[in-house]
This record gives C-alpha cells, sequence and structure tokens, in this order.
C-alpha cells in the first residue's frame, strides 16, 4: 500500500510523458482541429485537446458507514446482541474538502490528480436500559457518538469529457487513497432516572477524546461521477458530484480497545467500510498559458 | 486515424494503471492484523436493575474459552449467591448457571482436573463446603461435601486441593488436603486465638459486612504448605507441613490490620508478595523467607505502592513466554478506581512498566491468569452507569505485554 503514492506518481509521469512523445511527433505533422484562431492560425491540438489545468477545489462530503462486523464491549448476559448494536446514521453529517486539481486534458478525456484535505463526518447511537418489576426501578441512557475523520487525500480519476462548446459535461471513474491525519470522537450522554421517584431528565458532560490510534492510517477506495466544466473565459469552472465506494476497514483491529475511556461505556469500534457522496466547485487555470494567439472571447 | 489510435494507448495505459493502483488498494495491509481473541474488553452486563455481581475468579478451558466464577448479591441472604459464566475465547457470553440459594459463598481459585474444573462454595444451611465441578459446556456435576466449614481458599497442588477454612466452635483456622470426592488426606488446624470479638472479622468478611481478607493457600518451592489467614489473633502467612501442633514458620501481620495481601512462591525460599500495613501496600518483588521463622510482615519492607487503594486486592503471577519475557505481574486496583497492572523482572524484581486498563467508572481487579497464547486475561468488577455491579475481563496479548515490559528501557 506504501506504493501507492509513488504508482500514483508514475501513471501521471507516463501518461504525460506519452502525451509528450506525441506531440513531439505531431509537430513533425500538421493537423488541423478545425477550430480557426486569431490570424488565421490553427488551434492543432495543442492547446484545447492537450491542455494541463491547474486550480482549486472545495466543497461538502456526506459519509454512510457500512458495518461489516459488530463489536462491543458489553456483552449482555439475558438479552439478544442486536441490542448492543451500534444505530448508524446515514449521510446526515456534513464534512468539508479542499484542495487542488491537476488535470491534464486529452482530446476525449483527462486524467486528473487532486490531493485534497479532507473531514468526513459520521455519527451514531447506543440505547442501554436497566430495570425490574419495579418500573420506578428503572435507568435509560442514550449514548450519541459522532466521529471526525481528518485524510489527506488524493484522487487519481480519468475524466471524459463530453466535446461541446463551453459547458462541458463529463463522467469521472477512478480511485483513492487517503492518509488519516487525525481523528477525534465526541460523545454525549443522555439519558433518564427513574429511581429517584419521577421521571429525571439528564445530560452528561460531553466527553470528547482523540481517537487517531482507534482508526486504520489509510482509506481507499473507489470513485465514479459526474459533472460539468463551464469555460469562463481564459478560466474554467468545474461542479462534480462523486460517489466514493470505500474497499478497506476504517477502524484499527490492533487499537479497537485501546482506549479505556470508550471501551468502559461500551464504545469499541466495529469493522467498517466508509462510502462517501462529494459535490465539489472548482476553478483551473490553464497550465500552458495563454499567448495572444489564443483569446477565447474573441 | 493516428490520433485515435495515440487516444486509445493513452486510455490503455491510464486505465492500466489505475487498475493496479485499485488492485492494490482492494488489498488490506495484514500489519494490522490482531485477532478478536488476541485483546478484548469486555463487560457482561445484566438488564436488572438490582442485580450485582462480585467476580471471584476465571479459568481457561480447553476450547480457548473461560469459565468465570461470581457471587451475586442476593436481598434474602448476606452471603453471595453462587453463579458461573462461561464466555468464548474473543469473551463473547455463551451461558451461566446459578445455583440454588443455598449454595453460597464461592471462593478462588478454579482448579482444573482432567477435563473438569472445581469450585468450592459454601452450604448456606450448615456452613459446610461443597466441592463441584463443571465440564467446559458448563455441565454441572452433583456437588461434593468436603468436612470443612466456613470455606476461605482453595488452591491446586499437584493432584489434590488444599483448604483453608474456618470452625467457629473450636476458632481453629483448619488446612485440609483432599481429593475431588472430597476425601480429606491431611489436616491441621491452628487457633486463631481465644477471646471476645476475635473471629468478629472473619465473619464480617463471610457476610460482606466487613473488610475482605485476601485468605490464600499454596505450596512454597521447598514443599512446605502455607496459607494466608488468621493464626495467633493475626492475619498471618502461615507455613506447615502438616506435623505437629505449631506452624513450621510464621509472618506475622497487625492483627488484622496489617499483613500479606498476596504471595506467590517463586524458587527455593524466594518469593514475590505484596503486604498491606494500615491502608498503606508495599510490593516485594523479591524476597527470601526461611519458611521456619518466625518474622513481622513489617520486616520485609518492599517498596510502597501509593497509587494502589487502602487494603486493595492484589493477584500475582508469573509469566514466561521462552525467550522473550519471563516477568512476575501485580495487578491491583488504584484509588481513582483503575486495575493496576505492574510488571516486574522475575530474576532480579527489577520494575519493568506499568499499564492501566478502565477509566470512567470504578473497575476493580479480582483475578488474572496466563492465556494459552501468552496473554493475560484480567478478571474484574466495574460500576455500569456509575451503579452496576458487573463482571468485566480484559485480555491483553503477549505483545501487548512485551511493549509493556520495555518501558524501562524508554
Amino acid at each position: 500500500m506504501r506504493y501507492f503514492i509513488g504508482i500514483l506518481v508514475i501513471c501521471f509521469l507516463m501518461v504525460c510523458s506519452e502525451q509528450t512523445f506525441a506531440q513531439k511527433n505531431k509537430s513533425r505533422k500538421k493537423y488541423y482541429s478545425g477550430k480557426e484562431l486569431k490570424g488565421n492560425r490553427k488551434e492543432s491540438g495543442s492547446f484545447i485537446t492537450r491542455q494541463g489545468w491547474l486550480g482549486l477545489k472545495l466543497g461538502i462530503n456526506l459519509t454512510k458507514v457500512v458495518p461489516e462486523k459488530r463489536y462491543s464491549s458489553f456483552s449482555p448476559i439475558q438479552t439478544s446482541e442486536i441490542s448492543t448494536y451500534k444505530q448508524y446514521e446515514s449521510f446526515n453529517k456534513v464534512g468539508v474538502q479542499a484542495g487542488i486539481e491537476l488535470n491534464y486534458s486529452l482530446k476525449f478525456f483527462s486524467i486528473t490528480i487532486q490531493p485534497n484535505f479532507r473531514r468526513q463526518i459520521f455519527a451514531y447511537r447506543n440505547e442501554y436500559v436497566w430495570t425490574d418489576e419495579n418500573p420506578n426501578n428503572t435507568l435509560q441512557l442514550n449514548y450519541y457518538q459522532q466521529q471526525y475523520l481528518d485524510y489527506i487525500d488524493i484522487p487519481l480519476l480519468l475524466k471524459f469529457e463530453y466535446p461541446t462548446e463551453s459547458v462541458r459535461p463529463f463522467i469521472l471513474i477512478g480511485g483513492y487513497y487517503g492518509w488519516l491525519v487525525d481523528a477525534n470522537k465526541s460523545v454525549e450522554v443522555t439519558g433518564v432516572d427513574r429511581a429517584s421517584g419521577s421521571d429525571r431528565y439528564f445530560e452528561k458532560e460531553a466527553i470528547s477524546v482523540g481517537a487517531k490510534e482507534l482508526y486504520a492510517d489509510y482509506s481507499a477506495g473507489l470513485i465514479g461521477g459526474i459533472g460539468l466544466n463551464y469555460d469562463l473565459g481564459n478560466i474554467r469552472l468545474t461542479f462534480d458530484a462523486t460517489y466514493r465506494y470505500g474497499m478497506n476497514n476504517i477502524s484499527s483491529k490492533s487499537n479497537r480497545y485501546s482506549d479505556s475511556r470508550l471501551a468502559g461505556i461500551g464504545d469499541v469500534a466495529d469493522d467498517f467500510k466508509m462510502n462517501n457522496i462529494s459535490i465539489n466547485v472548482g476553478i483551473l487555470f490553464p497550465m500552458k498559458f495563454l499567448s495572444t494567439n489564443y483569446m477565447a472571447t474573441e | 486515424m493516428l490520433e485515435y489510435k495515440q487516444y486509445m494507448r493513452s486510455l490503455k495505459i491510464s486505465s492500466f494503471i489505475i487498475g493496479i493502483c485499485i488492485g492494490l488498494l482492494s488489498c488490506e495491509s495484514n500489519s494490522d492484523e490482531v485477532l478478536p481473541s488476541d485483546s478484548f474488553v469486555k463487560i457482561y452486563d445484566d438488564t436488572r436493575f438490582s442485580a450485582s455481581y462480585i467476580p471471584i475468579d476465571i479459568i481457561q478451558t480447553e476450547d480457548e474459552g473461560y469459565l468465570i466464577l461470581s457471587g451475586t448479591r442476593q436481598e434474602s441472604s448476606n452471603f453471595a449467591g453462587t453463579y458461573v459464566m462461561k464466555v468464548d475465547s474473543e469473551g463473547n457470553y455463551i451461558a451461566n448457571i446459578r445455583l440454588p440459594d443455598t449454595d453460597v459463598q464461592p471462593i478462588a481459585n478454579w482448579i482444573k482436573q482432567g477435563n473438569m474444573y472445581y469450585f468450592v462454595c459454601m452450604d448456606a444451611t450448615n456452613l459446610g463446603a461443597r466441592l463441584f465441578s463443571v465440564d467446559q459446556q458448563l455441565n454441572l456435576s452433583d456437588p461434593t461435601s468436603i468436612n470443612a466449614t466456613y470455606p476461605m481458599s482453595v488452591s491446586q497442588v499437584d493432584n489434590q486441593m488444599i483448604l483453608l477454612s474456618y470452625d467457629n466452635d473450636s476458632k481453629n483456622s483448619e488446612l485440609s488436603l483432599f481429593d475431588e470426592n472430597g476425601n480429606i488426606s491431611q489436616f491441621i488446624s491452628f487457633s486463631i486465638g481465644i477471646g471476645e470479638g476475635i473471629e468478629e472479622p472473619i465473619i464480617d468478611h463471610f457476610t460482606r459486612t466487613g473488610r475482605q481478607f485476601p485468605f490464600q493457600t499454596g505450596r512454597a518451592a521447598d514443599g512446605t504448605y502455607f496459607f494466608n489467614g488468621f493464626y495467633n489473633y493475626t492475619l498471618s502467612l502461615v507455613f506447615t507441613d502438616f506435623s505437629g501442633d505449631m506452624p513450621k514458620g510464621v509472618v506475622q501481620g497487625q492483627q488484622d490490620d496489617g499483613g500479606i495481601s498476596a504471595i506467590l512462591p517463586l524458587s527455593g525460599s524466594n518469593f514475590a508478595l505484596s503486604r498491606f500495613n494500615f491502608g498503606d501496600n508495599y510490593v516485594v518483588s523479591q524476597t527470601q523467607i526461611n519458611t521456619s521463622d518466625i518474622i513481622s510482615s513489617t520486616n520485609l519492607i518492599g517498596n510502597s505502592a501509593l497509587e494502589w487503594a487502602p487494603d486493595a486486592h492484589v493477584d500475582i503471577k508469573r509469566i514466561n513466554i521462552p525467550q522473550l519475557l519471563d516477568v512476575i505481574i501485580y495487578g491491583s486496583t488504584t484509588q481513582n478506581g483503575q486495575i493496576m497492572i505492574t510488571i516486574y523482572d522475575s530474576s532480579t524484581g527489577e520494575w519493568l512498566g506499568n499499564k492501566y486498563l478502565g477509566f470512567s467508572t470504578p473497575y476493580s481487579i479480582q483475578g488474572m491468569i496466563q492465556t494459552s497464547d501468552n496473554g493475560i486475561a484480567i478478571l474484574g468488577t466495574t460500576a455500569v452507569a456509575g451503579r452496576f455491579n458487573r463482571i468485566c475481563l480484559f485480555k491483553l496479548s503477549s505483545k501487548e505485554l512485551i511493549d509493556i515490559s520495555k518501558q524501562v528501557q524508554q
């Protein structure tokens, strides 16, 4: 897995060198794209069809957890094990991401690498009840736990564009690899205590703990998505929505029980994968910058 | 046409390399590979509001699971009920047995003989000791009565068991060597002293209305049997070879305010032990005791264990992982309600490392064993939600033990 970044770089260089080589060959021959430029010059594939783009990108994301194997430090001696299952919330906590996009456009598709910082958030809840024949002897505790996972993330994507004029729809396909740089979790405890003779609702002070060691140090998976490029003058605005399909276990097997603060309240991470919906906007600038030969508005 | 070929070639290369990347992504790193049975924390919750558990001891079974012996709080009696629980190798609850209300006050330790696992509890009516056995599927056999009352502690010596008990008619501490059929082969008794109130702490121990004393039995490396119990007005470590009227040797405590809290025979006359004295605790990670001498426990100086709770329960085990680790592990409970594991070198007695277990709710230790994978399992109790006393089980892997024992090098 640690070779992944090397492979990413090699990948990008190979594709670029392929195109450079192609361009060298191409320089000996003259092809016409049909796009006439100022002064009767032709585009000849050097800008629109083979252009590097560099820009900024940011957006929001929503995460869904897919548990694979359930764990809990509580092992009830009467009720079925289902009572210890975490009830995950899906796609309802908004995370953010921001980074750069390096895009190398070919004639019908682009290869793009999009290093970014991303925070993914998900939440789950547990409920425990202790009672007996006397209904006054009842205690109900509700644990609501939010996890914040921060990654330095490197998606590598192929972008297939539909070549129209200024608005260019595209589809994206590829993979991603993210390094976990930080993780935190907060635990809110609320409950009802009837043992005092009446319903006493209470809310304990929230616990917030660093939790990086509880999670795998990377996240990886597949990406598919759709989007639009909009050429505005010499810049390109880009909008996309992607679905990230997680392929590795996000929790750390070796450190599952390492945090006594959490294990003591029954909280132990399941084996799980993360799927994610991301919505991004970006602004891209051409890398082979413009001469006055190309003025899109002229 | 040439452009199309170049396009297809680029697309193929790009797709191929992305495919490789995705293939690599789908292969999870195995550096994080830890089996669920290697390390875990389990709290055995009972949803009944009034339930309360007093764990006693734990033993690992042939199928890698565990049997847990526990007392349960009873509304109709001061004596604790008897509860046995089976959990699997990952600590997940499997089954339990609650003995009738007539069988109360289970004592440490579990004893394995053949395929059966033995434990001792007390008949609530005649206060006699009763020997029960279960197999690893938790099938309970008919009990056997032992000719002893008020059982305090039992342990295994070769193919036999050695029981410390108390006879409140003669006011004697009694030591019995018996087999799995309850037949006593050797017996000796020593007076706890004569006078008003001498036995009161013992009775309070049984009814759990007073201090819980660290009763213990065993055999030293030189073959001398010992018990930690009441003798001659004090909580004493008494050595005997089942002959004569007097002990062979004694480590005297301070009435019931001081004495030995746990002891582990090492080799020859070497022992690892802990002691308490008016609420203070001391670790004596290695010392020599002549089993024929009479000394005071305060002669065994040791290091002050200020973190331990006053009169904390202590368990000591020797863990030997060939080529990797040979240590003495002390388990006790801290004043702030955590279980504390302290590791010492078995040959020098040098401190190697600490680990604290449990947080936010109070935890206390009750027992500790070495597991078949060279880890340790630590039995304890915790107050779930700050009020429900429940059994808890910590499992530490051998790797974790090795990591803890490296603290002295850091």
